[in-house]
């Protein structure tokens, strides 16, 4: 009865139970549209991370500190055997050569300064070029170039079926080549569109008459093995002079991110608490204090000091779960929209490494605990209008009209 | 041994730095199966006199003993328990809860002494036949006449059945006829259940139902008659 008396009482005012329920509502919606997007941005940071970035990058000692990358000394020679060496470790599942370097790509009288990666035909990276192909297809095979929409469009080549590469070789002369345009693609973040394009290996070291690789790009099975595989394949570097960066070391201001988001959830989480706590405190303070006769009769007929709080709480917490369910299935269905359609919000997001569109993520166990601390917050903001309610005597509350 | 016995009790108010004494030393034993009324105008500690008896307020000093314990010293949870158990009370206002059915309301006070479900429907229809309420079980208080309400504030205050009820003024808020019909009702209580009452009021009318009248003005007893 104690139930029906909440859910009774909490009807005989709607506009009140509505504003409890409205703030509840809210704050679910919000927590659930921050940590939507805070998981969205997780899980690109993570894709970006263990899916499309080595877990090792193994590359010459000289070459982290070279003032010019490109030199002959600061290319692994034998890459192919050092490679095939580090692929014997059962905790490696997949070992690259990659090197990357500055390229022109000419059409007539334009030019646009790209960041050119030489990748195996083969490779299991960058797999959104795979995605956003236009025409073609990613990896491709033989001599070709993979450039995007947006870098033709820039140079004004739209439909160019081949384009001139111009790359300084090792020992800084010009080296130009026209390739075929084997893929053209579009991914979400216009950035990389405009600054990204990709050769195949073979042309790119007799273009730039280097031999091997600069970089060997690792995957492994489980990317926290990471420290200790390279910790067990020093002395296999050590004398070719390379050295194995983790992806941690690699990706530590997007790990530093992904700490901060989690902060900033949580700080957004308790500005919700105060703020809708407040709200409710207040809303459900009015109602105990209208209903102060009431409760003195309840007491008065021997209901106790700490029943009487029971039923506050109640009447609190069932207002509060509606809320929560509610504010819950009013923000499912954008996250869901969000989670497929993404939300445009331009180049501002390439600092943390998302593209021109974030995509939202969802994950069961986070509304689930939005919910929970929806219904939390209106508990918090009964239980000092529970408090209060119930402080003063009988006979004082028996008076209140 | 007396239901209620009330020695030397006096009960102060602060209103800010002034202190206004309601009950200046009352001393009163009401035996069970009473139909006692304190009379007096209004202001003389009536209301006051009917709180301490009911252990909704604490006496300043003084002692009360209710049913042989000395209420006086009684922490909130024990005051709370044998309110529940052998004190009934009638309001002036009715005090029902809006939201609740009358068959509901009668039921709160069993259900908080965690009686049976079974129990309570049962003494739920028979305290609506006492009060020939039976059709409004359904009910919303609003939808019940001041009379009607406050039979169902008596069907209330007899559910766990009391040793005691307490009525405060319980006519005041109705008119003559209703007023003598809810008297009659809690007069027939007392004489075939043998229900103590004692209740407060001001108006002549309604001393005449009472067995024994306690006189009260400026918080002290005036006079005792009994019919």
């Amino acid at each position: 009865m104690l139930l029906k008396m909440a859910l009774l009482s909490a009807l005989k005012r709607p506009k009140r139970a509505i504003l409890i329920m409205l703030a509840v509502a809210l704050s679910v919606f919000v927590m659930e549209f921050v940590s939507g997007w805070v998981e969205g941005m997780k899980i690109r940071m993570q894709q970006k991370i263990v899916e499309e970035s080595a877990h090792l990058i193994i590359e010459r000692k000289a070459r982290l500190d070279a003032l010019d990358p490109l030199e002959p000394k600061n290319y692994i020679e034998d890459a192919k055997t050092l490679a095939a060496r580090i692929a014997a470790d059962p905790r490696v599942s997949r070992v690259e050569e990659l090197s990357s370097f500055g390229a022109l790509v000419l059409a007539g009288d334009r030019n646009l300064p790209l960041q050119m990666y030489a990748v195996e035909e083969g490779t299991s990276y960058f797999s959104q070029i795979g995605r956003g192909a236009r025409t073609g297809g990613f990896p491709f095979k033989g001599a070709g170039i993979a450039i995007s929409q947006k870098a033709l469009d820039l140079i004004g080549a739209g439909g160019a079926r081949s384009l001139i590469v111009l790359v300084e070789d090792s020992s800084g002369a010009p080296q130009y080549r026209e390739l075929p345009v084997a893929c053209v693609f579009q991914t979400d973040d216009s950035q990389f569109d405009s600054s990204t394009a990709f050769m195949d290996r073979a042309t790119a070291a007799d273009l730039l008459g280097t031999k091997g690789a600069a970089e060997l790009w690792v995957k492994l099975a489980r990317p926290d093995d990471a420290p200790a595989v390279a910790a067990s394949l020093g002395p296999l570097l050590s004398p070719v002079d390379c050295v194995a960066r983790t992806w941690e070391t690699l990706q530590g201001s997007l790990l530093v991110l992904i700490k901060f988001m989690n902060l900033f959830m949580l700080v957004v989480n308790i500005f919700v608490l105060v703020v809708a706590a407040t709200v409710i405190t207040n809303a459900i303070l009015m109602n105990v204090f209208e209903k102060q006769r009431e409760y003195g009769t309840l007491r008065a007929i021997g209901m106790k000091r700490r029943q009487q709080g029971a039923l506050v709480l109640l009447e609190g917490a069932g207002q509060g779960v509606a809320g929560a369910l509610i504010g819950a299935v009013l923000a499912l269905p954008l996250i869901l929209y969000l989670k497929h359609h993404g939300l445009p919000i331009g180049e501002a997001s390439h600092v943390i490494g998302a593209g021109d569109v974030m995509y939202f993520g969802m994950n069961a166990l986070s509304t689930l605990r939005n919910v929970c601390f929806g219904a939390l917050i209106a508990v918090v903001g009964s239980l000092y209008a529970a408090l209060a309610g119930t402080r003063g005597s009988v006979v004082d509350a028996l008076k209140n009209s | 041994m007396a239901l209620v016995e009330m020695q030397d009790v006096v009960k102060d108010y602060s209103l800010g730095h002034t202190t206004i004494r309601a009950l200046k030393g009352i001393n009163l034993s009401v035996e069970a199966g009473e139909f006692t009324s304190i009379v007096g105008p209004s202001g003389c500690g009536k209301t006051t006199m009917l709180n301490l008896i009911g252990c909704i307020d604490r006496p300043s000093s003084g002692d009360i003993r209710f049913d042989g314990q000395t209420t006086s010293s009684f922490g909130d949870d024990a005051e709370a328990d044998l309110r529940l158990a052998k004190i009934g009370f009638i309001f002036q206002s009715f005090n029902l809860v809006p939201v609740l059915s009358i068959a509901e309301n009668i039921e709160i006070p069993m259900m908080l002494a965690r009686r049976a479900k079974r129990e309570r429907k049962i003494r739920v229809e028979e305290l609506m036949d006492l009060v020939g309420l039976t059709e409004y079980a359904a009910h919303k208080p609003d939808e019940l006449s001041g009379g009607q309400r406050q039979r169902v504030a008596i069907a209330r205050a007899l559910a766990n059945e009391p040793r005691l009820v307490i009525a405060d003024e319980p006519t005041a808020n109705l008119d003559g006829a209703t007023g003598q019909s809810v008297l009659d009702a809690m007069q027939a209580l007392n004489e075939k259940k043998g229900v103590t009452f004692l209740f407060s009021t001001h108006d002549p009318r309604v001393m005449r139902y009472a067995r024994r009248l306690v006189r009260l003005r400026d918080g002290e007893i005036e006079g005792e008659e009994v019919a």
